[in-house]
């Protein structure tokens, strides 16, 4: 079964208050998310899921937490909002 | 970490007490982590909801010792590998109190009831002005 991403409009803005080597490293993130599901914590039915990483750009480490929600049928992930914090 | 309050009232801490503080600190984020899954429910049920925040404001009150006890500790002894997993973790906190469970399900119905728009990864690349991938 293949896994599709969508990101919603609140997700897409807060990539948009991002710098760009940070926006690059999230959608990077996302598509390993795609081509390796496995990673993608386990949820329970209608919660969202938490998928957090640590990111070094520009010499600084950053904290990235994704809240996702993935579909009943296992084939939608939708990217609910993305936060980013300096660690 | 309620005995974080005793600190204040103790002589400079050596580096391996230190250490185990930060053990106890990062034991307790783990213990948190376990639960996760909670965090945002997306359904709006009440008693979700109260779990849920008392999930997230249980992160803030976590948060709120383990900055203090990084100041204690003081910056001769913060680049330990362990305390940077420390600073992770409060970065961690301090993302979900900046996306409250409110404000999650929110953006669910809103993506659900279809009256935002949803993007591709390619979709977002070009909103941002990214160079497409492949």
């Amino acid at each position: 079964m293949s896994l599709a991403l969508h990101l919603s409009a609140d997700a897409l803005a807060d990539l948009r208050a991002l710098d760009t080597p940070l926006q690059e490293q999230i959608l990077d993130e996302l598509e390993h998310l795609l081509s390796a599901p496995e990673s993608i914590p386990a949820s329970l039915p209608e919660w969202g899921i938490i998928h957090a990483f640590a990111r070094e750009v520009g010499g600084e480490l950053y904290l990235v937490a994704m809240t996702l929600h993935l579909g009943a049928t296992g084939e939608l992930l939708t990217v609910l909002g993305v936060r980013l914090l300096p660690a | 970490m309620h005995t974080l309050e005793l600190l204040p009232n103790l002589p400079e801490l050596t580096v391996e007490e230190s250490q185990r503080w930060v053990s106890a600190a990062l034991a307790e984020a783990h213990a948190l982590r376990q639960h996760d899954g909670r965090l945002y429910p997306l359904n709006g049920d009440a008693k979700q909801m109260a779990t849920a925040n008392g999930l997230h404001a249980a992160w803030q009150r976590w948060a709120d010792d383990a900055e203090d006890l990084l100041t204690r500790i003081g910056e001769h002894q913060a680049q330990r590998e362990s305390h940077k997993e420390l600073r992770l973790a409060i970065g961690y906190a301090r993302c979900l109190n900046q996306l409250p469970a409110e404000e999650a399900l929110r953006r669910h119905r809103s993506v659900n009831s279809g009256e935002a728009a949803a993007f591709s990864i390619q979709e977002a690349r070009r909103e941002l002005g990214l160079t497409p991938l492949g």
